[in-house]
């Protein structure tokens, strides 16, 4: 087997020698034809051009074929490539016989055959070029017009799926596993060809197993041939894949963090809490940011209309971006207090506002009905107003990402804390100066146990 | 064509293509300027600052900074450095100082003793940071804070230092950090400068001059505005008597007219800044004696300031004074504390210092805290630079003194965006070296305007042919302290 692996290596170097043969056969041929004065004896010479190809290719199909058994390769190109490779034997002969007026054949047609032997070995070579390099070697690289008149399409990679923008919405396996073994291992474990018995190339395959036993144990890297032989010493008979490019460093982390999690197919990325490494390797890797981000960049709203910001700002509003390039709005009132034809104007940019600050601005408790309309805010400031329980009740039931309320110098009490409690993002509440009892945070503290209460000195 | 003709064309197609990019501004911000009728590229002082800025949604709307000039002892404050207590004498190892040069007050020393802090240190709060027993109160807030015992600069004298530190360059001229905080972000509240510096009265020590808060070559209505320290914070803003006031609008108006003339005639920006002057001058009026009136403060407020916080003027009253100014939205509030310069007698006056700020500054982060001003406030407590660990001075059990250090210091940072009670890069066993996460004043500035929003290296100013930056061509975010 070693053996003629050995000798099947030397495929691609022999199989030279039959094109160039044949390439001097065909110009002899040419110049025969073109300036018969000239070049009147070429039919010797021509035939042992002939001679040579038929002889060197029978040599090349042989060393051929004993590379094929070595496997990994595109079964649908290899079919083409090996029979118009033995094709090209028995035609050379032929065009030879014909030359050396062998047979009876009137020679007139032997440049036909020999200009279809042109053609054939040029076929033939490009699928071999195809089993080396892969099918898009030769115009990964030429101008987007060649690539189109070559039949290749852009951005196409199969079935693979695209990564989605939302970190929240990539799948582990179907958006970072699956195109690695698209990529790496599909070519010997597809439904074609699936070396082992083992098929890559469905999540089922996956799971089946191979021959010798299941691919993947889940929980269980290093007891899963899938994650273990990527990681051999690349000279070892079992490393994978065992030719063509080896997983990243990042590909196999990744691979191992999937397993040990559980190897769920249908895991997101943010299911499990992600080792800093692996975070590191994302967005490294893939440009995937698995940090925590704020609201603000999360959600996305329309940006507010001028007509609707000037309104705003002609009634005393300012109006502000929160900064780069998020829609979301910071709010402040210039004025020293507040009207309810103002707090009614809030409305118009009620997606928009994310930051309002209405501190000190005597705000009464039935404004907070329409504050509690804006619901993408996430920092309010209500400090020192005259607001009660009832206000809170009525107002700020909805505020579900709100994450931090200011509420200190106001007249709330432990009534407010069951709505508070509700605030599920809520991450810190200012309750100095409030009618809230220490046992009103502490049933807070225990309904929400992300919430940091600053009730006062402590 | 000749290579000046060439030139002259090229160099307008870039002129052309980089206006273009100007103009590009956030359609949000575009409006508003036009509106005011000014130029994008000088934005008045409140107005709302340049286009496109911030650059991301900022963690820090305020800062108050608590600059302890002179050079506070990290061995007698927050750098714990308890090897030394086995020291107490002996010579600084060579291997430590590894011949690199002293100033001239010390390298004249027959010897250089290692000196122990003479106070004793503990551990406080969850964090379990240590702090010296000279200040107690901050001991107690140590969870807020955000050290960073790492920092270093390349000055080793007061003045290039402590202008390094308020403009990112050793030498005067260039704008200092709250200008340029000025200039970029503009002012949340109209009646009030952006940039306001109060300086404790009566303190002797290193010389404080107003091209710390100066503009340099920023529009003039962007340098601080110094409050006096006294009982009238700013002097003039009652009308003269037998003048009502009444028609005082009308005055300035005419006056802008007549400083207008002025300005289309000869182009120079000082005549918009002396047109916005006379503008928040006039508003300063009432907002002035609104934001510096104590009256309403209850007695626990300045007992937990402490005692000196009823008298104006003071390091304490001034803490009390910056937590109203940025009730306001003051954007950037520097206090100066002098007199942290001990080469000699240093632990009687650390210790003079330490009681003169500690509990007022503790107050500030409390009050803060507790009014949900921390969120999005940044304090900064720091000097110019550090002090050696060797003795200057005659060493004797119970006195010594310390030269200037510029290798090594420690500062903190509280309040928005950086991590509460977090410890940030370490020093060797003398405090010398630095061991570990080194943090320049650049990477300091770096971080500040991160916190403010701003990409510290997109937010320049060009003048006398060149792009400018607060940290001119250096700084990294120190990614690390950010929560």
């Amino acid at each position: 087997m070693d053996l003629a692996l050995f000798f099947g290596r030397f495929h691609p170097l022999v199989v030279h020698l039959p094109i160039g043969f044949l390439l001097l056969a065909g110009v002899l041929e040419g110049l025969s034809v073109l300036y018969p004065h000239k070049f009147k004896n070429m039919n010797r010479a021509t035939s042992i051009a002939l001679f040579c190809t038929g002889l060197t290719a029978l040599f090349a199909a042989f060393f051929g074929y004993l590379l094929a058994r070595e496997g990994g390769y595109d079964a649908n190109i290899l079919l083409w490539h090996k029979w118009l490779g033995i094709a090209l034997i028995p035609l050379s002969f032929l065009a030879w016989a014909m030359k050396a007026e062998r047979i009876a054949l009137s020679t007139k047609n032997s440049a036909l055959v020999i200009i279809s032997l042109v053609v054939l070995v040029s076929i033939t070579g490009h699928y071999g070029g195809k089993l080396t390099h892969g099918s898009d070697y030769l115009l990964v690289y030429a101008p987007r017009f060649v690539q189109k008149i070559g039949g290749m399409e852009m951005g196409q990679s199969g079935h693979v799926a695209a990564l989605p923008d939302q970190v929240d919405s990539i799948a582990v396996y179907k958006h970072l596993i699956a195109p690695t073994l698209e990529k790496k291992c599909y070519a010997c474990h597809n439904e074609t060809k699936s070396n082992g018995g083992l098929l890559l190339a469905t999540t089922e395959g996956l799971f089946e197993g191979g021959d010798s036993g299941p691919a993947l144990m889940v929980g269980q890297p290093f007891d899963s041939p899938i994650f273990l032989r990527t990681i051999l010493p690349q000279r070892d008979q079992k490393f994978m894949p065992p030719k063509g490019e080896p997983l990243t460093y990042g590909e196999t982390k990744i691979l191992q963090w999937w397993i040990e999690s559980g190897g769920d197919p249908h895991a997101r990325i943010t299911d499990t809490e992600v080792p800093a490494e692996i975070q590191k390797l994302l967005l490294n890797d893939y440009g995937i940011d698995t940090k925590p981000k704020p609201y603000y960049e999360t959600v996305v709203v329309a940006p507010l209309s001028i007509a609707h910001r000037d309104k705003l700002q002609s009634n005393g509003w300012n109006v502000r971006p929160l900064g780069g390039e998020v829609a979301t709005l910071e709010v402040s009132l210039a004025d020293k207090t507040i009207t309810s034809e103002q707090v009614a104007l809030l409305a118009v940019a009620a997606e928009q506002i994310t930051w309002l600050d209405l501190a000190n601005k005597s705000v009464a408790d039935e404004m907070l009905q329409t504050i509690g309309q804006l619901s993408n805010l996430t920092r309010l400031e209500l400090n020192n107003n005259p607001i009660t329980d009832q206000g809170l009740q009525q107002g700020l039931q909805e505020l579900q990402h709100l994450e931090v309320l200011n509420m200190y110098g106001t007249q709330i009490t432990d009534a407010s804390i069951p709505i508070i409690a509700k605030m599920k993002s809520l991450r810190r509440i200012y309750l100095w100066q409030t009618e809230v009892s220490p046992a009103g945070m502490q049933q807070l503290e225990t309904a929400l146990p992300n919430l940091k209460i600053i009730g006062g000195l402590q | 064509m000749d290579r000046r003709h060439f030139l002259t064309k090229t160099s307008l197609g870039l002129g052309a293509i980089a206006l273009g990019s100007l103009l590009q501004v956030d359609p949000l911000l575009a409006q508003e300027s036009n509106k005011a009728t000014r130029s994008t590229l000088s934005p008045l002082a409140n107005g709302p600052g340049l286009p496109g800025l911030p650059h991301f949604v900022p963690k820090a709307k305020r800062i108050v900074y608590l600059f302890q000039s002179g050079g506070p002892s990290q061995f007698e404050t927050f750098d714990y450095k308890p090897k030394l207590y086995g020291m107490f004498g002996e010579e600084l190892p060579a291997s430590v100082r590894q011949g690199q040069r002293l100033t001239g007050m010390s390298a004249q020393q027959s010897s250089l003793p290692v000196v122990p802090s003479i106070y004793k240190f503990d551990q406080y709060g969850k964090s379990r940071a240590w702090v010296s027993e000279l200040l107690p109160y901050t001991s107690e807030v140590v969870d807020e804070l955000c050290f960073i015992k790492s920092l270093y600069t390349e000055q080793i004298n007061h003045d290039p230092a402590i202008t390094f530190f308020q403009t990112g360059h050793q030498l005067p001229g260039r704008p200092s950090m709250g200008s340029w905080l000025s200039y970029g972000l503009g002012s949340d509240n109209q009646n009030l400068p952006a940039f306001i510096v109060l300086v404790s009265k009566n303190q002797s020590g290193q010389p404080l001059y107003s091209r710390l808060w100066g503009n340099g070559f920023l529009p003039t209505e962007h340098q601080g505005v110094q409050f006096r320290s006294g009982g009238d914070p700013v002097l003039f803003l009652n009308n003269p008597e037998n003048y009502d006031g009444k028609d005082r609008r009308q005055m300035l108006d005419y006056l802008k007219q007549i400083n207008e003339v002025q300005n289309s005639a000869y182009g120079d920006p000082e005549v918009n800044a002396r047109i916005a002057q006379y503008e928040m001058a006039y508003r300063m009026q009432t907002s002035v004696p609104e934001v510096t009136d104590l009256s309403d403060e209850p007695d626990e407020v300045f007992e937990m300031y402490g005692p000196d916080s009823r008298d104006p003027g003071t390091f304490a009253a001034n803490c009390l004074l910056a937590r109203k100014l940025l009730e306001k939205d003051v954007r950037f509030v520097q206090l100066y504390h002098q007199g942290w310069d001990q080469h000699g007698g240093l632990p009687r006056g650390i210790k003079q210092r330490c009681k003169e700020t500690d509990q007022p500054t503790a107050a500030l982060i409390k009050d803060l805290k507790r009014r949900g001003l921390l969120e999005d406030t940044l304090v900064i407590w720091g000097g110019e630079f550090g002090r050696t660990v060797y003795s200057q001075g005659k060493l004797t059990t119970n006195d010594y003194g310390r030269d200037h250090h510029p290798r090594c210091f420690t500062m903190w940072m509280a309040g928005a965006g950086v991590k509460p009670g977090f410890t940030y890069g370490a020093t060797d066993d003398f405090s010398y070296n630095i061991t570990e996460n080194p943090v320049h004043v650049h990477d300091f500035h770096a971080t500040l305007l991160h916190l403010m929003g701003i990409d510290h290296e997109r937010l320049t100013f060009k003048t006398q042919g060149r792009r400018f930056r607060l940290t001119d061509v250096h700084g990294q975010v120190v990614k690390e302290v950010l929560a």
